[in-house]
């Protein structure tokens, strides 16, 4: 039953989206609380800028084929934006990345940045780097880029593991200023600790669709809303009924 | 531009596996093809291994070219590779030696900056302005205290303190960010299907 119950919340949530994407298409665009870490974007960069020196980039250790895909997605759509803006400000912008399959994708998305801020002289292919599949490697790399260059803006979203503990603390180490966000739980209190503006949990997600602040993007992001008020129901529904010593959600959720 | 380099080709190709892979889960059919589609993935992501070893090369061979900062170390990455490469197939004793002597030790020294890090971050929490890190220093030297033997020890409610930070607030706030980050990962996918995802987008460039 369970398997059953579960698909059915998940069409219920697609529909949502679908729906709202739908109305904001139409013109009926709904508000969004601006994030802080996405405002700040603009605000790193620009300290580069006026510092001379580069910004510094992160997706973690995540890739695309396991089960943090969503966080590595996430946060490319934010690294393009990034690329963008160090594209309008001239400022030379790094990516580390540990894992092959992103090299083309992020290259791709920077040089989209450049040529899209008309600053497409100043990408190169060596603003992607990449350190081999090893963990240790991308913790390595990161630190001598951190202690050699001293970048004054550094930024990491994604699927932290312990080469976020390096990465931010290397960057705090030299002043820069950061702004960085994952949803593994484990490593939400780093980002909290070394960072000016942090993303905490599912707004990782919402920042990715929020960077472009098209339409369809706020649209989708008012229908997770209205799926989550639904999740509250079935929580404080399942909380009266259960206490009433009704079994109807042991049901829904039987095996 | 051909078709298979299209946006929409691509587009297409995701919704339809996305879709399949949906249904393949919550209906048990055609379980042994779901699997073979999911084995897909890593012997594609092999293909760009050779991309990756292009980038290495391309960046440490530039870095020796313009003599940057400490560019005399870069030659130990070709030295390096190619004894690592070489000794696979020649002598495998090396290889092993070269595996276990040097790139481990390297690992775990690296490793150890982790721990440093760690216990640097708790004095940097320390002088966090904003008031969640004050929170989290707070929970945080009272999750420490209660854990360690001389918590208790000093008054059992730092034991109690303890469980009730774990049990209560932590787990509360840990189902809530769950039921987010699930909602969060359909949003993404939900958005890829919808073409809004602009990332992962064949010839993006091309499309500016």
């Amino acid at each position: 039953m369970s398997q059953v119950f579960a698909s059915g919340l998940l069409l219920l949530m697609i529909a949502f989206i679908y729906y709202n994407v739908k109305q904001a298409e139409k013109g009926n665009v709904p508000q969004i609380r601006e994030l802080p870490t996405v405002e700040a974007i603009s605000e790193v960069v620009g300290r580069a800028a006026e510092m001379g020196s580069s910004v510094h980039y992160s997706t973690g250790g995540g890739g695309l084929t396991d089960q943090y895909a969503a966080m590595t997605i996430s946060a490319l759509e934010i690294m393009g934006e990034v690329a963008k803006v160090c594209g309008e400000m001239g400022v030379e912008f790094r990516y580390t990345c540990s894992k092959s399959q992103l090299v083309p994708i992020a290259q791709d998305l920077i040089k989209a940045g450049y040529i899209q801020a008309g600053n497409d002289a100043m990408y190169h292919d060596g603003m992607v780097v990449y350190v081999g599949e090893q963990q240790r490697a991308l913790m390595a790399e990161c630190l001598s880029y951190m202690l050699n260059e001293k970048p004054a803006g550094n930024m990491m979203f994604g699927a932290g593991f312990w080469e976020t503990e390096v990465i931010m603390g290397a960057g705090a180490v030299v002043g820069a200023m950061q702004i960085g966000g994952t949803p593994r739980l484990y490593h939400a209190p780093t980002f909290v600790m070394t960072c000016s503006y942090a993303l905490i949990g599912e707004e990782l997600y919402v920042a990715g669709a929020l960077v472009g602040k098209a339409d369809k993007d706020l649209g989708a992001i008012k229908g997770i809303d209205w799926f989550k008020f639904v999740c509250l129901g079935l929580i404080g529904l399942s909380a009266i009924l259960s206490t009433a010593g009704s079994t109807l959600f042991q049901y829904l959720l039987s095996v | 531009m051909s078709f298979l380099k299209r946006r929409e080709a691509v587009q297409l190709t995701f919704t339809i596996l996305v879709l399949f892979l949906i249904f393949t889960y919550y209906t048990g059919i055609l379980k042994d093809v779901r699997s073979d589609i999911l084995y897909w993935a890593p012997i594609i992501v092999t293909f760009t291994y050779f991309i990756g070893l292009v980038n290495v090369f391309k960046h440490n061979a530039l870095r020796i070219q313009r003599r940057e900062r400490d560019w005399q170390y870069t030659p130990l990455l070709f030295i390096g590779f190619l004894a690592v490469f070489i000794s696979k197939y020649i002598s495998l004793p090396t290889y092993d030696w070269l595996i276990n002597k040097l790139l481990l030790p390297m690992q775990i020294a690296m490793l150890g900056y982790v721990g440093i890090y760690f216990f640097t971050m708790f004095f940097r929490g320390a002088r966090t302005r904003n008031w969640a890190a004050t929170i989290l220093l707070g929970s945080a030297i009272l999750t420490m205290f209660g854990n360690a033997p001389i918590g208790p020890g000093v008054h059992p409610i730092f034991g109690q303190i303890f469980m009730w930070i774990k049990d209560v607030p932590n787990t509360a706030g840990m189902r809530g960010l769950l039921i987010g980050m699930g909602t969060g990962i359909i949003l993404t996918v939900v958005r890829k299907m919808l073409g809004q995802e602009k990332a992962l987008v064949v010839g993006e460039v091309e499309n500016v």
